[in-house]
């Protein structure tokens, strides 16, 4: 009896296994349950890298078929030289600018080619969770094999530290991360290398664990499973039947004025600080003008609205120090389309307003970088931006 | 603990066995109900179940008496209007300021209230005609009313329904045999109508009424889904009820017979929700005359009964809109011609009756769901959402499945589980139970009827 039921178990799995491949079809995944899964190796750079040349799902925030290029990036393949005459930028960013949420022909990164009559290459090097050390090390990995002749670093407000949401960014055993020595100096920490996680995906066993995870959705299931927790519901409770209290607090805003403008906490300035000594070192090195678009603040409530151009003008004199053009995405967006709420450029279905960029948000952010790699091409460039949004 | 997630399946795989072990089942049912509802409830929820169980519990014993009767009525009800709608009756008068401020402030509706006061209110009622035994001691009424497979959504049973089998239990002599594969297959067949249909059609449903239809077509088929939503999501909860207290020796009621097969509004109430309508019709529609009197009267006391069986979804003028409306379809039916719609026709003219009216049931308030009506029937719209030709297969689909559902309820699927009653099967409906809640929900969806 037991043995039958133990069978009858092997026989449900074997079901499963075929139902989720079965979603997979089609369009089915948009809508049905599937066992997603990203394929990534671990990378001596940045801790873990999306494989070349493969594809999952994502279905996050929204659903989206992800395939990542010849060199592992959100992007269409590319050659290490570009085509000759080609102007070539690089967007460096997390996932506001990987943005796995939607197809890559979405991206605003390669929207701006189509809004550029494709003379220029714009280059997709975003990844997700990717603060500061990690778009450093980014650029390290596979940006300075690029050829690239500029650079755009895009700076969302959860990422540049002053938010201080995650603690990720401070933790150099499980990405790279700005570490001071004795000395005061500042410096990019890879401990990860050495973090038990790492270690387990370099070797044998760990491979076998990807092999499996890649043939198997059953496997993906545990181990997606595991990674959101076995108890994950249990610990998340029911859901409330409180009200909740509306309130205008730009906590991005308020983060970001202490860290640019008042230039605290310490530590959080000094990571700053050596980032963009970082920044300044690409552009020497590799004789590219660098160019940083902040993408928050958004400016969400009056008081930080109002105080937008202060905040705007202490960021540019700080980064002018530096040698470094900024430019802010909440104030092109407005300038391009006053009327617009600029928060509804973010978020899918109902949490419109919060999380990533959306199909509007990509399509509005392609004509702000479009214009900025415009400023950045040779002078003889004879091209006019689309500027007609949609919606 | 809601019923389709990892931690549920252990505690109630542990109480199945327990159960099994225990010469006394109704113990072990009794304190699993009570782990069930402190686990995940505050003090102030446990407190009031508490207060409930034990007054009515005390009062069943005087309830013979019209006037203790109308008191244990009337408390139940003040409880239930306290929590549930003292701002939406009160509003802003000094009253409604007073109970939804300082003490009473962020006071949250209590999970089940509504299942467990309509409960409490037949059984007291049911006490009273001589329907229903008078439970003797108070922990065996606490199961009679927290009996945990029931308890947060229902299905509402009568004391005459849930007694008799609980005091079997008490006495050691449960059932001797029992169909463990067909508890087995409600349980699976909830969890798949719950965590595969009714979870993958939320967003789209979310979408569409939060952001507006673009167009007729898209407001339609965004109806038509939310009306299966709605449908997989309670049904797949009752399903899982009713297999799970059948695996524990207790049968309760279905709560749902393919409402979408139904050739009129009568017959949809007779197959939708079907305990909730028929406490509705026994306790409010009869007292206050029923079928009797004038047609004038008798579609007074109707569209009333609807309003308040649609009042007691949610304090929302859309709910009550949502009972209206059927009360005033259900009589337009009965007195004129269109009760002579049958067959087809009759199917679905009574499809885009029960389609068009989800959608105040659904929309979030009055203007939302006039607007997106309004949609529907072809005036402007300043929605954003799309759907295609594409989906109208989707919800081909679904009724076909739907369909379905009703062949494999009926004898012939009894007798096929009778005959591969064994572990073999057993192992794989636990199997398919345990990954379908073992895949991570990347959508928060709490079985929208234990919002009521």
């Amino acid at each position: 009896m037991f043995l039958q039921f133990v069978f009858g178990l092997l026989l449900a799995t074997l079901m499963i296994e075929a139902g989720l491949r079965i979603t997979e079809v089609g369009r089915l995944w948009k809508a049905l349950p599937i066992a997603n899964y990203l394929p990534t190796e671990p990378d001596p750079h940045i801790a873990f890298a999306h494989v070349p040349d493969s594809e999952g799902f994502w279905i996050n925030e929204n659903r989206s078929l992800v395939r990542f290029n010849n060199h592992g990036l959100h992007d269409r393949d590319r050659t290490a030289e570009p085509p000759a005459g080609m102007f070539r930028v690089g967007v460096l960013g997390d996932s506001m600018v990987e943005a796995l949420q939607v197809d890559q022909a979405t991206t605003f990164t390669a929207q701006a080619e189509v809004v550029l009559e494709e003379a220029a290459e714009v280059i997709n090097l975003g990844l997700s969770n990717a603060h500061q050390a990690v778009q450093i090390e980014r650029w390290r990995q596979v940006g300075a094999a690029m050829n690239i002749d500029a650079l755009v670093v895009v700076m969302s407000a959860v990422h540049d530290e002053g938010y201080s949401a995650y603690p990720i960014y401070r933790d150099d055993t499980v990405l790279p991360a700005y570490r001071q020595d004795d000395a005061g100096e500042w410096s990019i920490s890879t401990k990860f290398t050495s973090s038990p996680d790492y270690r387990f995906f370099s070797n044998r066993l760990g491979r076998l664990l990807v092999v499996g995870l890649e043939h198997s959705r059953v496997a993906r299931l545990v181990f997606n499973r595991w990674k959101t927790g076995l108890w994950r519901e249990w610990r998340q409770g029911g859901g409330s039947n409180l009200p909740t209290e509306p309130t205008c607090k730009d906590i991005s805003f308020d983060a970001q004025w202490r860290l640019w403008v008042q230039e605290v906490p310490n530590l959080a300035n000094g990571r700053l600080n050596a980032y963009l000594n970082d920044l300044v070192e690409i552009g020497q090195t590799h004789n590219v003008p660098v160019v940083l678009l902040m993408l928050g603040p958004l400016y969400d409530c009056p008081y930080s609205l109002i105080r937008a151009p202060e905040f705007e003008s202490a960021v540019i004199a700080r980064t002018r120090s530096y040698d470094i053009d900024v430019r802010f995405a909440a104030t092109e967006m407005r300038n391009i389309k006053p009327t617009a709420d600029v928060r509804a450029f973010f978020g899918f279905g109902v949490d419109i307003g919060n999380g990533h960029l959306n199909t509007p948000g990509h399509k509005i952010m392609s004509t702000v970088l479009a214009s900025i790699i415009l400023t950045l091409m040779p002078q003889n460039t004879q091209i006019q931006p689309e500027t007609e949004i949609e919606g | 603990m809601r019923f389709d997630t990892l931690h549920y399946f252990v505690f109630f795989a542990v109480v199945y066995v327990l159960w099994r072990l225990s010469p006394r089942g109704a113990f072990v049912l009794l304190i699993a109900s009570t782990i069930f509802y402190v686990a995940e409830n505050g003090n102030r929820d446990i407190a009031v179940f508490s207060g409930v169980i034990l007054f009515n519990y005390v009062i069943s014993f005087v309830v013979k008496k019209r006037f203790w009767l109308l008191i244990g009525i009337l408390f139940n009800v003040i409880v239930l209007a306290f929590f549930k709608y003292r701002q939406f009756l009160l509003g802003d008068t000094w009253l409604g300021d007073f109970t939804t401020t300082g003490l009473f402030h962020n006071v949250a509706i209590p999970l089940g209230i509504s299942f467990y006061i309509f409960q409490a209110i037949a059984y007291l009622v049911d006490v009273k005609r001589g329907h229903a035994p008078t439970v003797s001691s108070p922990h065996r009424f606490a199961l009679f009313l927290g009996f945990f497979p029931q308890l947060i959504a229902g299905p509402i049973m009568r004391g005459a329904q849930l007694i008799p089998q609980l005091a079997g239990q008490w006495r050691g002599r449960g059932p001797k045999r029992r169909l463990v594969i067909w508890g087995l297959v409600l349980i699976c067949a909830g969890i798949i109508k719950k965590v595969v249909l009714a979870d993958s059609l939320a967003p789209f449903v979310d979408d569409i009424f939060h952001n507006g239809p673009a167009n007729a077509l898209s407001a339609w088929i965004g109806a038509g889904l939310f009306a299966f939503q709605i449908y997989f999501d309670f049904s797949g909860y009752s399903d899982m009820a009713v297999g799970m207290a059948y695996l524990v020796g207790i049968r309760l009621l279905l709560n749902f017979r393919q409402p979408y097969l139904s050739r009129s509004p009568r017959e949809f109430w007779q197959r939708w929700h079907i305990t909730l309508s028929t406490w509705i019709r026994d306790y409010l529609y009869i007292p206050l005359g029923g079928n009797r009197g004038s047609a004038p009267r008798q579609i007074c006391v109707l569209i009333g009964v609807m309003g308040i069986a649609g009042l007691w979804h949610g304090a929302n003028w859309t709910f009550i809109i949502w009972g209206i409306g059927w009360g005033t379809v259900i009589a337009l039916w009965r007195w004129t011609p269109l009760r002579h719609l049958s067959g087809r026709l009759g199917w679905l003219i009574t499809m885009l009756i029960s389609t068009t009216l989800w959608v105040p049931f659904r929309a979030p308030n009055l203007d939302a769901a006039k607007s997106y009506l309004g949609t529907m029937v072809g005036f402007t719209s300043n929605g954003a959402v799309v759907y295609g030709f594409v989906s109208l297969f989707g919800l081909a689909a679904l009724l076909g499945l739907h369909r379905l559902e009703a062949m494999a309820k009926g004898r012939e699927f009894i007798l096929f589980l009778r005959r591969i009653n064994q572990p073999l099967w057993y192992g794989m409906l636990v199997g398919i139970i345990g990954w379908l809640l073992v895949m991570p929900k990347f959508v928060n969806a709490p079985f929208i009827y234990f919002r009521f």
